[in-house]
């Protein structure tokens, strides 16, 4: 037998090197320098794809109960009190974590006052038009300021509570998007706080085994200044807790798989009632889920929906009490995030992260006008619709695939039936999502 | 199941507000409308140079392969000749104001609805007008064809009958009404069409779901065909040529129909597959009209064209965008590739298949063109900024 010669034993441990590397353990950081094995205590606080509902940590309580506090003028505000005052009086916004939320709004990065000014501004047209619009079913504005003013103070801040609990449980679904979709950081002392936002090492395996999310599950080495537009970190974080961030690759289009859907076509229904697209299209998210239909009426009782319409508050809420695709290995909570902000292609992004990696339906939340849907006959108002798929087809231009609960043709004989399962151009649906006033959508 | 539209005998109160204002907007105030707006060079295209009248603009090349308008022979039906489209970009202007506005320019004449459909403004030589909702109502219709302006206002509970304010811009601005105590009554919504002197609406006839059409300088209103039960129409689209509908039955998927109208009868496009259409025009010796490929892409329809015994194939259209301006149909087609921007296309037998606009960059999409006689406006809403332009087209007796 030959003796190896130097040359080949050099080969060999050149190789053997290559091999050992990926091994090795780095940062993450984005020059891919290698750390210390010591770094990787950060292991522990890897982000999830997604998260449940968690608890309400005591910096989360304080939060709601300060904001319930600042209601005690809203138990004062007539419900013919102008919108203006209304909404000053009603919309009142949390910091959870860092995150804003605003009641009967969702998640947002606009300012309270901006909020309020926007939903004022969405009030005082609807007031202009006293005998109501057309409606397929989303609750306007104006209709939710009333319903609140209406209430006993001690009910609406039993409402109120309730919302901002539900919202304070979802704040990791909410770091986790916007860490996916915007590229912001997740401070590690949030994660240290908030245990459902962290991957444990079966999703890691899970997540390890999709080629892009293993950038993602790498810890960040050091901190790293967040875009302007994220959001601070809570001062009322776990003070303890390691300060660093994670930082991490979001994934890109290319990586998502040109076509993907969710939910069996078969499982569709047409609105029977014309303000019943927010009952309906949880019939059929549900129905996607418990394979098993329970009927339009069902649902509306559980969404609170009345004849002025369902409230995306109550579709993201009846979602997360009813179904599994909440759960973590699936969208994790739902929640109504603010996409005002979004350009085109992070609205696909949102869209292609709950359908691939979720494997859930999105709540759509246009507004129906003839511009961003000419085959209609008539603008509409506000709507929902159960977004559950898109297409990028390569250089052609993308679509998203849903059930549309609006058959025309059940209210109006000048108008043809259309199809429960649609897809249809991307941007579009895009712009028709922006142009709602609350251009907020479920996810 | 088609429901029938419950009748009610109380007109739509309609505020018909007169202010006279000057035409300082018409003019493009602050100057920049008057300007011409740079003509984009289009893919495949060698060059742009427009036509300064706009009606007639040069063609700049072919943009996609098949047949241009000189060698097009035509197919038959099941196989049609499939044009190709040359670059023929109008003569675009700016309209002035917000883009949210829907507009119609008409000539000298501009006639526009704000975004909550709830104030029309008229404008035109010496004068302006103004039509508001009322309460209860909103603008569902603004038409104009230099001849008269029809606004319409539909009640928001869709439980009373449409009213229609016209306005006759040839003499002096004289104005009447439409409604449901006319003698050939109004209903709730439904479809509605200006064009050779007629004004065509929706009507209930003994139960029946009809067309009714009102001579406009005689003010007489008749009715013509109604569709049988359990069916229903809309599209209507006026041409020098004639009327049609788009007419639809309840089943799952609709059968839809587009019908050449003649007095009471009604008579399918030739050579249109069965149930599948969705717009169509008459011409002088056929028809336009578009098809839906695959139902569940309503919007994504295709467009054909025939002249005589020959036919065409126009290409992808955006379903309810089809109309009929000056001497030429047009329709909107999105961009079938990211790179591509959204078109305006336009059709007739003697010219071809032309681009005569094309949006500004990133993704894009035009909303339904809108014919003033002659004069036809787009609104584009773009990645790159959302626009509204018109342009005038050919003449309106071709």
């Amino acid at each position: 037998m030959s003796r190896p010669r130097p040359r080949t034993l050099a080969i060999g441990a050149l190789a053997l090197l290559l091999a050992a590397a990926p091994f090795v353990p780095h940062g993450g950081d984005e020059d891919g320098s290698l750390l210390p094995s010591g770094e990787q205590q950060a292991g522990a606080l890897v982000p999830a794809a997604t998260a449940p509902l968690g608890r309400v940590t005591p910096e989360l309580q304080s939060e709601i109960d300060r904001v319930l506090a600042n209601g005690g003028s809203a138990a004062r505000v007539p419900v013919s009190a102008t919108p203006d005052r209304l909404a000053a009086s009603l919309v009142r916004c949390a910091d959870f974590d860092g995150q804003r939320y605003c009641l009967h709004s969702g998640w947002t990065e606009s300012s309270e006052s901006e909020v309020q000014a926007r939903v004022a501004t969405a009030a005082r047209a609807i007031a202009a038009r006293p005998a109501g619009t057309t409606t397929t079913g989303d609750l306007d504005e104006l209709a939710t300021l009333r319903r609140l003013a209406r209430m006993s103070p001690s009910a609406r801040e039993a409402e109120e509570r309730a919302e901002l609990v539900q919202a304070a449980r979802s704040v990791a679904k909410v770091w986790l998007l916007r860490h996916e979709i915007e590229g912001v950081d997740v401070p590690a002392d949030f994660l240290a706080a908030h245990p459902e936002a962290r991957a444990t090492a079966s999703t890691q395996q899970a997540v390890a085994a999709q080629p892009t999310a293993a950038a993602q599950a790498q810890p960040a080495a050091r901190s790293k200044a967040s875009a302007s537009s994220s959001p601070t970190a809570s001062p009322s974080a776990t003070a303890t807790a390691n300060t660093s961030t994670t930082s991490s690759r979001p994934k890109r289009f290319k990586d998502y798989p040109q076509r993907d859907t969710v939910m069996n076509t078969k499982r569709v229904a047409e609105q029977q009632r014309t303000y019943w697209c927010g009952p309906t299209t949880m019939q059929m998210i549900t129905w996607g889920w418990k394979k098993k239909d329970l009927g339009q009426s069902h649902w509306a009782g559980k969404l609170g929906t009345t004849s002025s319409g369902t409230a995306i508050t109550d579709m993201v809420r009846v979602i997360n009490g009813n179904t599994g695709w909440d759960r973590e290995d699936r969208a994790g909570a739902y929640i109504v995030l603010d996409i005002g902000d979004y350009g085109f292609k992070k609205w696909q992004r949102l869209l292609m992260r709950h359908i691939t990696d979720y494997r859930a339906p999105v709540v759509l939340h246009p507004i129906l006008l003839k511009k961003y849907y000419p085959y209609l006959d008539d603008d509409a108002s506000g709507h929902f619709q159960a977004g559950r798929g898109y297409d990028r087809r390569g250089a052609k231009s993308n679509l998203v695939g849903y059930f549309e609960p609006w058959n025309q043709q059940r209210f109006d004989p000048s108008e043809p039936y259309i199809s429960r399962v649609q897809w249809r151009s991307a941007y579009k649906s895009y712009r028709a999502n922006e142009a709602h006033f609350q251009h907020n959508i479920g996810v | 199941m088609v429901v029938p539209l419950r009748r009610c005998s109380r007109p739509v109160a309609a505020l018909l507000l007169a202010p006279l204002l000057t035409l300082a907007a018409c003019s493009g105030g602050d100057g920049s409308a008057s300007e011409p707006r740079r003509v984009r060079a289009t893919e495949g295209s060698a060059s742009a140079s427009p036509d300064a009248s706009g009606s007639s603009p040069a063609p700049t090349g072919p943009t996609e392969g098949g047949s241009s308008a000189a060698t097009a022979q035509g197919g038959t039906a099941g196989k049609p000749e499939v044009l190709a489209a040359q670059t023929r970009l109008l003569d675009w202007q700016p309209v002035p104001g917000s883009v949210d506005d829907t507009v119609t320019r008409s000539g000298a004449w501009s006639l526009s609805v704000d975004k909550a459909g709830t104030q029309a403004r008229l404008e035109g030589p010496g004068s302006g007008t103004g039509v508001a909702a009322g309460p209860r109502e909103r603008i569902s219709d603004a038409l104009i064809d230099g001849e008269y302006a029809v606004v319409v206002l539909q009640d928001r509970q869709e439980t009373r009958p449409s009213s229609a304010e016209v306005v006759d811009l040839r003499h002096g601005g004289k104005t009447f009404t439409v409604d449901g105590s006319s003698d050939v009554p109004t209903t709730n919504g439904g479809t509605w069409a200006l064009g050779d002197g007629k004004l065509l609406h929706a009507t209930i006839h003994q139960g029946s779901y009809c067309v009714a059409s009102v001579d406009l300088a005689t003010r007489k209103s008749s009715l013509g065909w109604c569709a049988a039960p359990r069916h229903g129409f809309n599209s209507a689209e006026v041409t020098p040529a004639g009327e049609s509908l788009l007419t639809f039955d309840d089943s799952h998927p609709a059968c839809r129909t587009v019908v050449e109208l003649t007095g009471t009868k009604a008579t399918p496009f030739e050579g249109v597959p069965d149930c599948k259409a969705w717009d169509g025009v008459v011409t002088a010796d056929g028809a336009v009209w578009s098809v839906i490929p695959r139902e569940r892409e309503v919007e994504a329809a295709h467009a054909y064209a025939r002249s005589g015994d020959a036919y065409f194939d126009l290409g992808p259209s955006a379903s309810g965008t089809l109309t009929w301006c000056g001497d030429a149909a047009y329709f909107s087609r999105d961009p079938q590739r990211d790179s591509e921007p959204a078109r305006l296309m336009r059709w007739n037998a003697e010219d071809g298949l032309a681009v005569v606009y094309e949006s500004a960059g990133g993704h894009a999409f035009l909303t339904p063109p809108r014919c003033g006689g002659d004069t036809i406006t787009v609104t584009a809403l773009a990645q790159s900024g959302d626009e509204q332009v018109s342009a005038p087209v050919g003449p309106t007796d071709g």
